[in-house]
Order: C-alpha cells, then structure tokens, then sequence
C-alpha cells in the first residue's frame, strides 16, 4: 500500500466508511511506516478536537434581532421604492412638459425662433467650435513637443507616475477614515 | 417535517410568527456554521443575521422537494465565503499599507471569553489554518453531523470532491498540530469508526 493512498483512507477511517478489509490494510500499512503512523495520531488528536468542541450558541433574541433586519430592509426598499416613483413621475412630468412647449413655441414662433437662431444661436455654437480647436491645437502643440524631448517625457511620466500615487493615497486614506467611522 | 412546510408557507403569506418559530429552528446550525467560518462572535452574529434576512428574502424560491436546513445552511455557507473573500480583498489593500488600529473582529462578547477556553481557541485557531472551502465542509461534517452526498448539496459539489477536501482538510490540520509539536498534549484515542449518519438531523 502506498503513503499517498493511506492518507485518503485515513480520512474515511476517521468517518467510519472504510470496511474491516480495508480497516485491516490500513492499519498493516500503519504498523510499518512511522511517518503515516505519526500522521495518523495526528489526524486522530485533530479529529477528537472537533468532535468535542460544542456548538457555538447565539446570544439570546437572534430571532427578533432578524425581524428587525429584516423590516428595516423592507422599510428601505420601500423608501428607494417610492423615491425612485416620484423621481420618474416628475422626470416624466418635465419631459411632457417640455414636448408641449417646445410644440407650442415652434407653432406660434417660427419667425421669431428663425430670427434668433440665426442672429444668436449660430454665431455663438460657432464661436464654440473655433474655441474648442484652438484648445485641441493647443494641447496637440504641448503634447508633440514634449514627445519630441526624452527629458520632457520623462518629467511628464514622473508627473503621471506622482499624480497616480496621489490618488492611491487619497483613497487608501479616505477608506481608512470612512472606516474609522463605521 | 410536515410543520416545517407549514411554517414556510404562513411565512410567506406573510406571518411573522411562522419566520421566527424557523428562525428559531435554525438559528443554532446557523450561528455555529458563521462562528466557525469567521472566527468571531460579532461577526458571525452579523453573518446570521444577514443569512436569516436572506432566507426571508428568497424564501419563494425555495423547492420544497430540497431540505429546508440543507437550503438555509446552503445560503449561509455562501454568504460566509463571500464575507471571507471580501475581507481577504480589504486586507490586502489596506492593512499592508497603513498600520491599522486593533481589529474589531478580535473583540469578544463577556459570556465568549467565559465559554473560551484552551480547546475552543486551539480547534478555532485550526479552522483558521484553512482556506475558506475546506473550512466549510469541516464545520458541515463535524458540527452539523451530516453526510458527505448532504455535504456535497450544500456546498454545490460532488460526494467525490466533499471527500477529497475532508482529507486535504484533515492533513493540513494535522501537519499543523504535528509543527506546532501539539501532538502529544492532546489526547489521542484511535476511533472505532464511527459511521457518518446518512439522515443526520440538525
């Protein structure tokens, strides 16, 4: 009989699942091999261990302390429930409210809608794009300049690297505060 | 157990008499399956709860056809490796880095500490020499009684896989004692081998 096997039969021993054959084998195997035998007391004391510690008793009340739990949770849901109700009721409210307005303006106020579009609306959504490219061109200039310079790259990797830890640190911090409180 | 069913069904229209009388039923196989997972009293306190909370929650799924205590233990045995898991996740990312004020998990209720004696510390500080799974078919076969095909339904696995997890289980626990050079202090008796209950009840 092999140590590998043994192992696995020690366990179905400590079980009662092995039958007298193979009871018989194993303890053969025990009688001559110290290591197994040492195991075997070992696995023997572990087992005796367990079997004699007594159950872990709750505190008195558990089934109130649940009840509780559990109509706090429902009194939550209910809470999220009708919270989430008036928040989709007045979006729709809103919603509607803003169909039938703009319904109403583009009925009795396309001339004068058309006049404000074209003298203030496309002017300034012009005005918004050339800012926007300018910015872009901008950022393109400072970014091809700085991968054109190896020190530059590397002072801006250092800034990514040293802002990365910052952040790291802010939220190791703030979990540590937040769990202070709890 | 026909009272059992009984009490599911007024459960769920809605008697809360009928939950408390199954808390009341369960809450010992539960309280000691959490106790012994986490390790602690206010954890596993916490653990029962929110275990209870959940069978309230799901109790319309439940197949009558499957036991009521495999399915309440089922419940408990997830929710106890989930809570080990997360708690392996917040230690790594924040006990390495900053040095972090004394655990709340070693605080211990009065009535524990009296109940705490050698032998408790010692079988819990071996429980927590194992990683979370094997942990939980150990408390499943030793302290709930039950067999391994009962083992096997409440942690969702095969009788093959509960067996070779009580014996991985078992030699770690005993390379262990035999390390630590317990051995000899502890009282060794070759058991007669008692067979594991094929019905066991809670």
């Amino acid at each position: 009989m092999l140590c590998s096997e043994t192992h696995e039969w020690m366990s179905l021993q400590l079980d009662g699942l092995l039958d007298q054959e193979e009871t018989e084998r194993l303890h053969r195997h025990l009688a001559e091999c110290a290591t197994c035998r040492r195991e075997w007391e070992a696995m023997c004391a572990v087992s005796q261990l367990l079997d004699a510690a007594p159950m872990a008793v709750p505190a008195p009340g558990l089934s109130l302390r649940v009840s509780r739990r559990v109509a706090k949770s429902a009194a939550r849901r209910r809470r999220a429930l009708s919270v989430f109700g008036v928040l989709l009721g007045s979006a729709g409210l809103w919603v509607a409210a803003g169909l039938v307005t703009a319904a109403v303006l583009l009925v009795l106020w396309r001339a004068p809608l058309r006049i404000l579009w074209t003298s203030a609306g496309l002017p300034l959504a012009r005005e918004g794009l050339s800012i926007a490219r300018v910015l872009l061109n901008a950022l393109y200039a400072v970014a091809s300049e700085v991968a054109r310079r190896p020190t530059a790259l590397l002072l801006f990797g250092y800034a990514v690297f040293a802002f990365g830890l910052t952040l790291l640190w802010t939220q190791v911090v703030f979990r540590r505060a937040q769990q202070t409180t709890d | 157990m026909a009272d059992e069913r009984w009490c599911v069904a007024q459960a769920l229209k809605g008697d809360q008499r009928a939950f408390a009388e199954l808390v009341e039923r369960y809450q010992r196989p539960v309280y000691n399956l959490c106790y012994r997972m986490l390790g602690n009293g206010p954890e596993a306190e916490d653990a029962a709860q929110e275990t209870f909370v959940r069978v309230y929650k799901h109790l319309a799924n439940y197949d009558a056809e499957q036991k009521l205590s495999s399915w309440v233990l089922a419940i408990a045995s997830h929710y106890c490796i989930d809570r080990l898991r997360r708690r392996r996740i917040t230690w790594l990312s924040l006990e390495d880095v900053l040095p972090v004020r004394a655990e709340n998990h070693d605080t211990v209720r009065p009535e524990e500490t009296a109940m705490e004696n050698e032998s408790s510390a010692e079988v819990r500080d071996l429980l927590q020499e194992l990683p979370p799974d094997y942990r939980l078919v150990i408390t499943l076969r030793y302290w709930q009684d039950l067999s391994y095909a009962e083992i096997a339904e409440i942690v969702d696995s095969t009788e093959s896989a509960v067996k070779s997890r009580l014996h991985r289980a078992r030699r770690m626990m005993a390379q262990h004692i035999l390390s630590e050079g317990k051995v000899d202090s502890l009282p060794c008796r070759v058991p007669q081998g008692k067979r594991v209950a094929d019905n066991a009840v809670l």
